[in-house]
């Protein structure tokens, strides 16, 4: 039992602190030159390539290692598309691509030559990744597919697009029609709405119209994307439960400032006991979260199921409710100046505010959390007297 | 980063579990099972079967009897002991004046004392709260005036819990009325059967009597039972408290609380089907669950990162105290309308009366205001939040 970061774990959040100071990304987005600077000094680095194999010029690194990272991305408000390219758009093509597949697009991945992006929500969807309606059927040698996806992060500007889609003719929640496409984001048929989030990154809307897919493009086996795509998300669930807690950890430390230098009535705000015990509530929340994060960010790798989904959504919940929570208070704390564009402040809401609705959120996963909780209540003191409905 | 336990973790939960499973007593599983309550006899019984293992007071240095285990194993321990519904260590002995006696008595005390701690021959009581003395502990008022060999102690305490079944009282006393709040202070050793010292029962909201009001009137002590220094008393009480404070977040107790509720929402229905598969009602239990894994993970990352800052133990008193009460909320709110009868007399060894519903229903309304007192002993929420925010603040 150790909650501590290794040496290897403790050099990463080190670089990365160094890193984005440098490139000072709490001041915002900057231009497309300074972001495609940030981007390659990322690869560079070996942030992109964080959890590639060695084999395609990555480092290997577990998810624990990619929390680690994601922490110091939250700190420092950085909008570089590591989540979906890194974590997302890295984990997809790791766990279902074949030795071609990564060969073709993980060096330039960790290289930072290809963005890709996880196309896996529809409009009608909220987070229930079965519940899809886009459609690949099988003609010639390949796929046609058609449909649409929403809020796809980094589908702004992924050269790369993982779509989820069903065979023609299964059932809309099916989970077993579920297969995982490689779509070239320039094809021909593919149109993007692209858009900022709340926090600055970019996504986008996609359709997909007629879009002609070769043979190769079938990533993991036909019918089985669902157990793929549940992965990928909590991947990347963890993944912003880690930048959310990076955030708030700024949060908090902005408010513990302003608390000890505003003055009103004659004395600091920090004087006065009700604010206190604000701040006290606010590390209480924040000190628990941390601990479920660590644990997300421990199991979402992980090969049990079970035990990867409960941490993820406890995190997940968490970081939703609890980071809400603390935000607000923050913001309140501070009063007007909370409320501007021009304190840093608003940047690190926003990111917990965009934490709070990605890869599911707080009814989500409390639905599934229970889920599970209700099978192991069952399992351990035996059914009851059965279901007589 | 490893959050597993250690195989040697592993071991030493399946060797606590041999134990329990070979020497905890029948008829106290039993009384565990139906939720009647425990009396004097039972702690004492099952605290001399752990001293006879030698497992009574674990955390303890190995000179003076401890085991000599690690944070996580205490932890284990505490958990696995919970796990069974064994009586919960009585804490005045061996928790809070054991240590203080070890670390600031004299060897005369340590003799006298610490072997009839650990054997429970004597049983002990707190006397720190007064009636005007809460969580403004150092306005305490009960006065010990020098006379020859003796103190002369004339005061009050109140909330002092098992003070019916106790044999000796550690009390904080004002050996100077001029000076500063805390520094008049200091730590006595009473015998309860001192003349002038009685005891009076509260009654509290669940039905039970565990605190009482203690008065002290021309109580003569002898001046040997005065631990370390005269007016040093606070700064005992101070290291007294960080030690209650460190085991208050309850894991286990919670534990053992949410495996009865799982029980509980399985077996009563709503809509034909188990509570637990009822959506609101798994939301709020699953909510609950959440937070016990949190304050689980916290507890274990205090214990094994050493606890790097002051505010960790009020941290998990805080989140502690309210899961504790949060989970026998959601027990009386699983059982719906049968919250209502009021049979907390039920719940007594002596009761023969006939039940009303089922096994599980009887202890949830009183277990419900029993709780309360979580958020208010060993340093209110409210205090705690002071601690925390002095930590982060400086002020």
């Amino acid at each position: 039992m150790d909650f501590s970061y290794s040496d290897e774990q403790r050099m990463l959040s080190d670089s990365l602190e160094k890193l984005f100071t440098a490139h000072n990304t709490a001041a915002g987005g900057g231009t497309a030159a300074q972001a495609d600077k940030l981007w390659q000094a990322c690869a560079e680095t070996g942030l992109i390539g964080l959890t590639v194999p060695e084999d395609h010029g990555g480092l290997a690194g577990s998810s624990a290692d990619v929390m680690v990272a994601a922490i110091q991305i939250g700190r420092h408000a950085v909008q570089a598309p590591f989540l979906s390219t890194a974590v997302a758009g890295a984990g997809a093509l790791r766990l279902a691509g074949s030795d071609a597949q990564q060969a073709q697009y993980l060096p330039a991945l960790a290289e930072g030559a290809l963005k890709v992006a996880c196309a896996f929500g529809e409009p009608d969807a909220r987070y229930d990744l079965a519940d899809v309606d886009t459609r690949a059927a099988a003609q010639g040698d390949g796929y046609v597919l058609n449909g649409a996806k929403s809020v796809v992060f980094g589908g702004d500007d992924a050269g790369l697009l993982i779509v989820s889609a069903r065979a023609p003719d299964t059932e809309r929640h099916d989970q077993s029609g579920l297969s995982l496409y490689l779509v070239d984001a320039d094809a021909d048929g593919v149109e993007r709405t692209a858009y900022a989030l709340t926090d600055g990154r970019g996504a986008a809307d996609i359709t997909f119209n007629d879009v002609k897919l070769p043979a190769t493009a079938l990533l993991g086996a036909q019918g089985g994307g669902y157990d793929i795509i549940e992965a990928v998300s909590d991947l990347a669930a963890a993944a912003i439960c880690a930048e959310a807690l990076g955030a708030l950890e700024k949060v908090i430390g902005l408010t513990k400032e302003y608390l000890g230098t505003r003055r009103q009535f004659g004395k600091t705000l920090g004087e006065f006991q009700v604010l206190q015990h604000h701040l006290a509530d606010m590390v209480l929340e924040y000190e628990h979260m941390k601990s479920l994060v660590y644990e997300a960010g421990a199991l979402a790798g992980s090969d049990d199921t079970v035990a990867r989904q409960q941490a993820v959504s406890a995190a997940k919940v968490v970081v939703a409710e609890e980071g809400r929570r603390i935000c607000q208070q923050g913001m309140q704390m501070h009063g007007g100046i909370g409320l501007t564009e021009e304190f840093q402040l608003g940047q690190f809401v926003k990111r917990v505010a965009v934490a709070d609705f990605a890869f599911g959120d707080a009814d989500h996963h409390i639905a599934r959390y229970g889920g599970h909780m209700a099978r192991a209540a069952a399992a351990a003191f035996g059914e009851t007297e059965g279901h007589h409905g | 980063m490893d959050l597993t336990h250690s195989s040697e973790d592993i071991d030493f939960r399946n060797e606590v579990r041999a134990f329990l499973d070979a020497e905890f007593p029948q008829e106290l599983a039993e009384k565990a099972r139906t939720e009647t309550r425990f009396k004097r006899d039972d702690y004492i019984l099952w605290q001399k079967i752990l001293a006879k293992k030698g497992w009574i007071a674990p955390h303890w240095p190995k000179e003076y009897g401890g085991c000599g285990w690690t944070p996580v194993q205490l932890n284990i321990f505490d958990e696995e002991l919970t796990g069974v519904g064994a009586p919960r260590v009585m804490p005045f002995g061996i928790r809070l004046v054991g240590p203080v006696i070890y670390t600031y008595g004299t060897d005369a005390q340590k003799a006298k004392y610490l072997p009839r701690i650990l054997s429970s021959d004597d049983f002990w009581c707190q006397g720190f709260s007064e009636p005007g003395a809460g969580s403004d502990l150092a306005s305490l008022r009960t006065s010990a005036v020098r006379e020859g060999d003796e103190y002369v102690v004339n005061g009050q305490k109140i909330w002092t819990s098992y003070a019916q079944y106790a044999d000796l009282i550690f009390c904080l006393v004002r050996t100077d009325p001029d000076a500063k709040k805390q520094l008049g202070i200091s730590f006595l050793l009473i015998d309860m059967k001192s003349p002038g010292v009685s005891v009076r029962p509260i009654h509290t909201l669940d039905g039970s009597h565990i605190v009482n009001e203690v008065f002290l009137e021309n109580v003569r002590v002898p001046v040997e039972n005065l631990v370390g220094e005269e007016n040093k008393g606070w700064d005992y009480a101070k290291f007294l408290l960080s030690n209650e404070r460190t085991g208050i977040a309850g894991i286990g107790m919670i534990k053992a609380d949410l495996a009865l509720l799982h029980k509980i929402a399985l077996t009563e229905r709503r809509n034909g089907k188990p509570l637990i598969e009822d959506p609101l009602f798994q939301a709020r239990l699953a909510r609950l669950e959440i937070n016990r894994r949190a304050l689980e993970l916290t507890n274990l990352r205090m214990l094994t990162t050493g606890g790097d800052s002051g505010m960790f133990p009020s941290i998990l008193k805080i989140k502690g105290s309210q899961l504790q009460q949060r989970s026998v909320e959601l027990q009386m709110e699983a059982v719906g309308p049968y919250a209502l009868p009021w049979q907390s007399d039920a719940m007594e060894p002596s009761w023969n009366g006939t039940p009303v519903g089922p096994q599980h229903v009887r202890a949830r309304a009183p277990t419900y205001f029993d709780r309360r007192k979580t958020t208010v002993y060993g340093g209110s929420t409210e205090v705690q939040k002071n601690i925390i925010s002095k930590t982060l603040l400086g002020s």
